[in-house]
């Protein structure tokens, strides 16, 4: 009897192996259809806290202006809960302020999503490269905006291209800078070289500023790594940086 | 919910969520110092039924809340009513519809400052 239990148990571990087997080749499969592969560990170049524009500076129609002096105000005060929670509270920074974490951060490509895990607070973000239609809205409000929107992705060429809205105003651009709920924020992400990736960043939103406008970001590959856990509530608590220097 | 007190100031930041939602609330307390108080309201759907959406709400907006305040006593409580600046009001009829048979129903929204 024993002996019976003993194989049926040995069956199962068989079959469970070969699932795992199956759905690693699968996902596997999955990264490679994809025109270019992201994936791997990448930590931001210049560390900054602005998002600066390539050329000029940033284009604020008076609204915007306004709203961004009033944040100046606000850090001068100290009173960051204000204006800024992801300083008071570690608040998720949002799209495009969670490319700018000085930490690193991996990217998954699994069955058309492109899935960016931080190290920062374990925050994600993902951007849908399916081709899947738009969930439908069934109730024709689209409701409540977040912190990190909705992103929907496509590929041109070996270029990731990613278009997301539905962001919260409640998140910022960087340590300053103000959106409405009307943001478009526009990515193009590619690999400069096997171990370069670059996202070129479209900031549209007409409330805030008079045109569009573009800002580069650069990451260079790391070793693989599991990553630390890491809790910014934690660190508020120490009173150490929301965002550590690294 | 028996008793209900309004308030009127300014939007810090609201929290959308569901089953509730909450308002941030900066105001003056009688003695005219800033205070901050948050009321409890309902979900994204219970405004969107009547009209409102997160997009209607902005930090700094000047409103006016009526709420039944927390038996603690301290600041804040569970909204009533609200009144925009553009005068668009959100009543809680849905939580006075749940309420115990005979509770009072939530007042009528003030009018826009």
């Amino acid at each position: 009897m024993d002996m019976m239990k003993s194989h049926r148990h040995q069956r199962i571990g068989t079959l469970v192996a070969a699932a795992l087997v199956a759905a690693g080749i699968l996902a596997s499969a999955a990264a490679q259809s994809a025109p270019s592969n992201l994936e791997g560990v990448w930590k931001i170049v210049a560390p900054t806290k602005t998002l600066k524009p390539i050329s000029g500076s940033v284009p604020f129609t008076p609204q915007g202006r306004k709203q961004y002096e009033e944040n100046k105000r606000l850090q001068a005060k100290g009173a960051y809960d204000d204006y800024d929670i992801t300083l008071s509270r570690c608040n998720n920074p949002g799209v495009p302020r969670l490319m700018m974490t000085p930490e690193r951060f991996k990217i998954w490509q699994r069955f058309g999503v492109v899935t960016f895990d931080f190290e920062w607070n374990r925050a994600l973000r993902q951007i849908d490269a399916s081709g899947q239609p738009p969930r439908e809205d069934m109730l024709g409000r689209g409701l409540v905006p977040t912190m990190t929107g909705t992103s929907k992705g496509h590929w041109e060429g070996d270029t990731l291209v990613a278009e997301t809205t539905n962001l919260s105003d409640r998140t910022l651009l960087d340590d300053l800078v103000a959106h409405t709920q009307d943001i478009k924020v526009i990515e193009h992400l590619r690999l400069l070289d096997p171990d370069t990736l670059e996202d070129r960043i479209t900031i549209d939103d007409p409330a805030y500023f008079q045109r569009p406008w573009d800002a580069v970001l650069t990451y260079r590959r790391q070793p693989a790594a599991v990553f630390p856990e890491d809790v910014c509530l934690d660190r508020l608590e120490a009173h150490q940086p929301v965002f550590p220097p690294r | 919910m028996s008793k209900t007190e309004t308030v009127s100031g300014s939007i810090k930041e609201f929290r959308w969520g569901a089953p509730h939602s909450s308002m941030v609330l900066i105001y003056l307390d009688k003695a005219g110092k800033q205070q901050v108080m948050s009321v409890v309201s309902g979900s994204p759907l219970a405004f969107s039924k009547q009209g409102l959406a997160p997009r209607d709400f902005h930090r700094g907006d000047k409103v006016t809340v009526t709420y039944h305040p927390n038996t603690s006593g301290g600041p804040g409580g569970a909204m009533a009513t609200l009144t925009l600046p553009d005068g668009k009001t959100y009543k809680d009829s849905e939580a006075a519809a749940a309420g115990p048979p005979g509770a009072p129903a939530p007042p009528a929204a003030p009018p826009a400052q």
